[in-house]
């Protein structure tokens, strides 16, 4: 247990300090024009805010990144509690502020958050801790797989009812997480079962899903409904071609392509920047999932390797589904580019989520 | 293992997105420039139409046209306020403009093509998303001139009747366009790039028509119609015979294209190349010609006209039935344009070869359109080959049973009397583009060689003897040899010919012995008492043809009064001089001018002493006679010489005598078959001469269709 503390893992740190750079970029951008109209008419106004989340986000990262991640164990049923209970509170009073589709804001007059972004941590903490303190018991169904089933399953429930996007990002990798720490295959089919009659229920709870559903699968077939923002999206990619229209000079940010700076801003960068610059993005998040990965893999404790494997597949994930909307691969859902997209609470979160990795890197040897 | 799946998986994506941003991407760029640009047309200037020495007769002017962005109105949240300034600027209802200004839509026309003073007005009152773009607008500096060649263009410049539509991938450019980039909420974006992509202007026409020679034409026709009598409709066409080129095309009823809006249909017709009739007795050239080309008949051939000709039962009436022709040579077949001489000419083409004669008039290029750069040509109506029977034949050797266009019918006779050949009629020079560059020459086309250029003389010797002596009288110019032919053909409709409804035509040429202008006159429909061809077209082309020979340069004849040809008949014809020894110098003038001679006078004195040739010598009309005066006669007062009156007419006769100091006594009508004293003796002033007049022998008449 007493592992001689290191450094960090500078790779990683590097990749999460481009992608956080490339995000300020393709925020201004992306926002600059809708920026310029009222009620903001600040060309700047996103990117400044962004900045300071950035600045925030770094602050937390570099504070986790010097806390060790044993301390974490104490926290996992606070979080986790914490967590619902505010994800209760936004069910359940009108404090819950209404952005788009979906009520997902906690407003406590000094900051506004999301609250599903704070589960989706806390379950990833709580596996690492359960899981690796449980090893031998997730042979067994009763005893190991079903809690945990149980466990997700009402966690994902109450996300998606607010926000199925990162539910299905809470969903796969907690899925990811518990393979990765020895599950039965057989249980885990029969989760992939659950899942699926999971989103059919959530489907039939909220018919527009279905039609996001709809949507994704052939856009065209309602341009102005449920196709549009897919269409939109694949008119700004497609735009790009290989080295895109150049920085700034996109299209698709003069008010065609919804949630251009937050969920969609994949589409706008590879306009801009085109296929050099999208392939690039995703390397980039390769690159850091492999970082990741193999932190987890060379960390010798249970407890951080696990921490470290569910950080990783947390953003990764995150990315991976972001990205399969914008190119039409996946069903619209409201999830944004981890580092990249708008948005206070999700980079502030993940730049927490990679300091605590950060901190695991300086136990897992990375230099040797 | 997890780590693997997740790097597939993102592998798969850089595949989608590469498969989207090559394989779709053109498509997908394609659509989303469609979706924010829109591209405002900018108008390419028309080409001009000048007439051929340059004079503008269709030109481009520029104008500005107000148009509105009604989402950039409705942005600013004034459109009240600009809906009522513009109101009061254009002098329009402020609701139709608020209409129009926030509608939703981009593009807005407010108004078009309107004052220069207006547009300033409106472009410095500076109002949001109220633009103005410069238009052309056509113009026609010279009114009604030319309309019917010419047609006119709309209000988006598009050509709609005439050469304007005809020739527009001509003359109408290519429309130059304005591409700008609006935002999903249809606001204009301001940084974005705006491409100008300019308009390439048209290329202009160079017309074969003179202005002037147009005007002569019109203004003979505005006379026509403005006259006591005027016609239903008419039309004048002139050609050059030796190019095919058309001088002057003009009609009435006719319209302004600067007012296009405001004339009847009926008015645009250009009934010269659009419209046919049944040319009547000038389709008889057609016939003459091809029966001397063909070798059916020789100029010494005699026809005989005993008021009508039966062609199985029917029976084809002579215009002079009720006083025949008689026998007439060829020639006067045609200067009296005698229908059953012509219907046996017809048919002896037709005996000689099944089919000859609609051979040659299709050669004539008759069946068909000429082929014209004009929009709407017909093609003229010919009864099936396989259907023709004698009779249509008969008919259609007098110019009924066939319809034409005038158009047609002046190409045909062009080639009747320029050697014999076809020529496809031009109304266009050459296209040149704005730098004054040629684009495209229309050289002379010859379509084919119809007759031979020996029977191409000799029936403009014909033609000319038709105005010098036959019913083309009223044709007949001054100075000029002039030859023609007169048509007064009765109007088809429903069930056969309408009574009292006539097309009157001629068609002349001039100068016979080296023609410059073929030139038609056709009345449709002629009210009042006169309607034959003769009396009513004849005069006005005799107008037309003398100012455009004098505007073309064509030196007079005067000087060859003489020649054998103007006076005469064309056929050689030989004549006995008169004796006028011991006239004074002014009667005998007169008395060699009656003969169909000029004279000379020596020394200048009054009477009349020697002459030469001598009285009684043979020579051909219009040859000059010497005279020598001296102050004492000779021989006495009884010496005149009786003329030799036989042949003339009452009237001839009377002059003649008139001219000599002797009076007459006649007797009958007709033409002078006996006198007495007779010929060659010597008589005195103010002795009488009996003469005998005759009806029964062939006489030719002066007037007729």
């Amino acid at each position: 247990m007493l592992v001689k503390r290191g450094k960090i893992d500078y790779w990683t740190f590097l990749v999460v300090l481009v992608l956080l750079g490339i995000g300020l970029v393709m925020v201004l951008s992306a926002s600059q024009y809708f920026a310029q109209n009222k009620p903001y008419e600040d060309s700047f106004y996103f990117l400044k805010a962004q900045a300071k989340n950035a600045i925030l986000g770094i602050v937390v990262m570099v504070l986790a990144m010097n806390i060790n991640y044993q301390k974490y164990r104490k926290l996992v049923w606070p979080a986790l509690i914490g967590a619902f209970l505010l994800m209760m509170l936004i069910a359940l009073t009108s404090l819950g502020s209404s952005a788009k589709g979906a009520e997902q804001w906690l407003d406590l007059g000094f900051v506004r958050f999301q609250p599903s972004e704070i589960m989706k941590i806390a379950l990833v903490l709580f596996l690492a801790k359960s899981l690796s303190e449980r090893r031998e018991m997730l042979s067994s169904f009763s005893k190991g797989f079903l809690p945990y089933l149980a466990l997700i399953g009402v966690v994902c429930v109450a996300v998606a009812l607010q926000d199925l996007g990162t539910a299905m990002v809470i969903a796969g990798t907690a899925f990811i997480m518990l393979y990765c720490s020895g599950t039965r295959p057989a249980h885990l089919m029969m989760l992939v079962g659950a899942g699926i009659a999971f989103f059919v229920f959530m489907v039939m709870l909220e018919p527009y899903r279905m039609n996001r559903l709809l949507g994704f699968m052939d856009p065209w077939s309602d341009p102005l409904g449920t196709g549009y923002q897919t269409i939109q999206s694949l008119l700004a990619i497609g735009s790009g071609g290989f080295t895109g229209v150049g920085l700034g000079a996109g299209g698709a940010k003069w008010l065609y392509l919804p949630e251009r700076h937050t969920d969609f801003i994949f589409a706008v960068m590879a306009e801009e920047t085109g296929l050099l610059g999208g392939a690039f993005l995703i390397l980039l998040f390769m690159f850091f999932a492999w970082r990741g990965f193999n932190i987890a893999m060379k960390v010798q404790d249970s407890f951080g390797s696990l921490l470290a494997a569910g950080i990783t597949i947390m953003i990764s994930l995150q990315a991976f589904i972001n990205i399969g909307i914008a190119v039409g691969a996946l069903p619209v859902t409201g999830i944004t580019l981890p580092f990249i997209s708008y948005g206070g609470t999700s980079l502030v979160i993940s730049l927490a989520a990679v300091g605590v990795l950060l901190n695991i890197s300086r136990f897992a040897g990375m230099d040797r | 293992m997890a780590f693997v799946i997740l790097m597939i998986a993102f592998s798969a994506i850089i595949i989608r997105l590469a498969y989207v941003q090559l394989v779709n991407g053109e498509e997908l760029q394609a659509k989303a420039e469609s979706l924010r640009t829109r591209e405002l047309s900018v108008a390419a200037k028309r080409g001009t139409i000048y007439d051929r020495n340059g004079k503008k007769l269709a030109i481009s002017l520029s104008a500005d046209s107000i148009y509105a962005a009604p989402t950039e109105v409705l942005a600013s949240g004034e459109a009240d306020a600009t809906a009522e300034k513009l109101a009061s600027i254009l002098g329009m209802d402020k609701e139709t403009i608020l209409a129009k200004i926030t509608k939703n839509s981009s593009f807005e026309w407010i108004k078009r093509k309107v004052d220069f003073a207006k547009s300033q007005e409106i472009e410095d009152a500076d109002m949001p998303g109220i633009k103005i773009i410069e238009e052309t607008q056509r113009f026609y500096p010279k009114g009604s001139l030319a309309a019917h060649i010419l047609g006119f263009a709309g209000i988006d410049n598009q050509g709609l009747e005439g050469l304007e539509i005809a020739k527009d991938d001509v003359l109408s450019g290519t429309a130059g366009s304005i591409v700008t980039e609006y935002d999903a909420k249809g606001i204009e974006i301001p940084q974005a790039v705006k491409e100008y992509n300019p308009p390439t202007d048209g290329n202009s026409i160079v017309l074969t028509i003179d202005e002037t020679i147009q005007y002569f034409a019109e203004r003979e026709l505005d006379n026509l119609m403005t006259s006591e009598y005027p016609p239903a409709s008419a039309s004048i066409l002139i050609m050059n015979p030796k190019t095919g080129e058309i001088l002057a095309m003009a009609n009435r009823p006719t319209y302004d294209p600067n007012d296009y809006q405001n004339y009847d249909n009926s008015t645009r017709r250009n009934k010269a190349v659009v419209d046919t009739y049944e040319p009547g007795s000038t389709f008889k050239i057609i016939t003459a010609s091809t029966a001397y080309d063909s070798g059916v008949v020789s100029l010494s051939d005699h026809f005989y006209c005993k008021g009508y000709y039966s062609i199985g039962s029917k029976r084809i009436k002579c215009w002079r039935s009720y006083r025949p022709h008689g026998d007439q040579i060829f020639a006067q077949t045609m200067q009296n344009s005698c229908n059953p001489s012509l219907v046996q000419v017809g048919l002896r083409i037709e005996a000689k070869e099944e089919g000859l004669f609609y051979d040659y008039i299709r050669n004539f290029g008759y069946g068909k359109p000429t082929g014209v750069e004009l929009a709407g040509e017909a093609a003229g109506i010919m009864i099936p080959e396989e259907k023709l029977s004698d009779l249509n034949i008969g008919t259609i050797s007098i110019g009924q049973g066939i319809s034409v266009t005038p158009l047609q019918m002046v190409s045909a006779v062009s080639a009747v009397v320029n050697g014999g050949n076809l020529l496809k009629p031009q109304i266009i020079k050459r296209i040149v583009d704005n730098d004054g560059n040629v684009i495209r020459d229309f050289q002379v086309k010859e379509v084919r060689r119809v007759i031979s250029e020996d029977s191409s003389s000799v029936m403009r010797d014909i033609l000319e003897s038709v105005v010098a002596e036959g019913t083309g009288r009223q044709a007949y110019v001054e100075g000029y040899r002039v030859g023609g032919k007169t048509g007064t053909a009765q109007k088809a409709g429903k069930g056969g010919y309408l009574p009292g409804k006539y097309v009157a035509s001629f068609i002349g040429v001039a100068p016979c012995d080296d023609p410059q202008i073929t030139v038609l006159v056709m009345i449709d429909e002629p009210s009042g008492p006169l309607y034959q061809g003769g009396q009513v077209a004849a005069p006005v082309a005799k107008v037309v043809i003398e100012d455009t020979l004098r505007y073309l340069g064509v030196v007079s004849q005067l000087s060859n009064l003489e020649d054998n040809k103007i006076r005469g008949n064309t056929v050689a014809k030989k004549i006995a001089v008169p004796n006028v020894i011991n006239l004074t110098a002014e009667e005998a003038e007169k008395v060699l001018a009656i003969a169909g001679l000029t004279s000379e006078i020596k020394d200048g004195s009054n009477i009349v002493t020697s002459q030469t040739p001598a009285g009684s010598t043979m020579v051909e009309t219009g040859s000059r006679v010497i005279l020598r005066t001296g102050n004492t006669t000779v021989g006495g007062t009884d010496q005149i010489t009786m003329p030799d009156l036989t042949g003339k007419r009452v009237r001839e006769v009377a002059e003649l005598l008139g001219a000599m100091g002797l009076k007459l006594k006649s007797s009958g009508t007709g033409i002078a078959t006996e006198q007495l004293p007779i010929p060659g003796t010597k008589v005195k002033r103010g002795d009488i001469v009996e003469v005998i007049f005759n009806p029964e022998t062939e006489s030719v008449e002066t007037s007729g269709p």
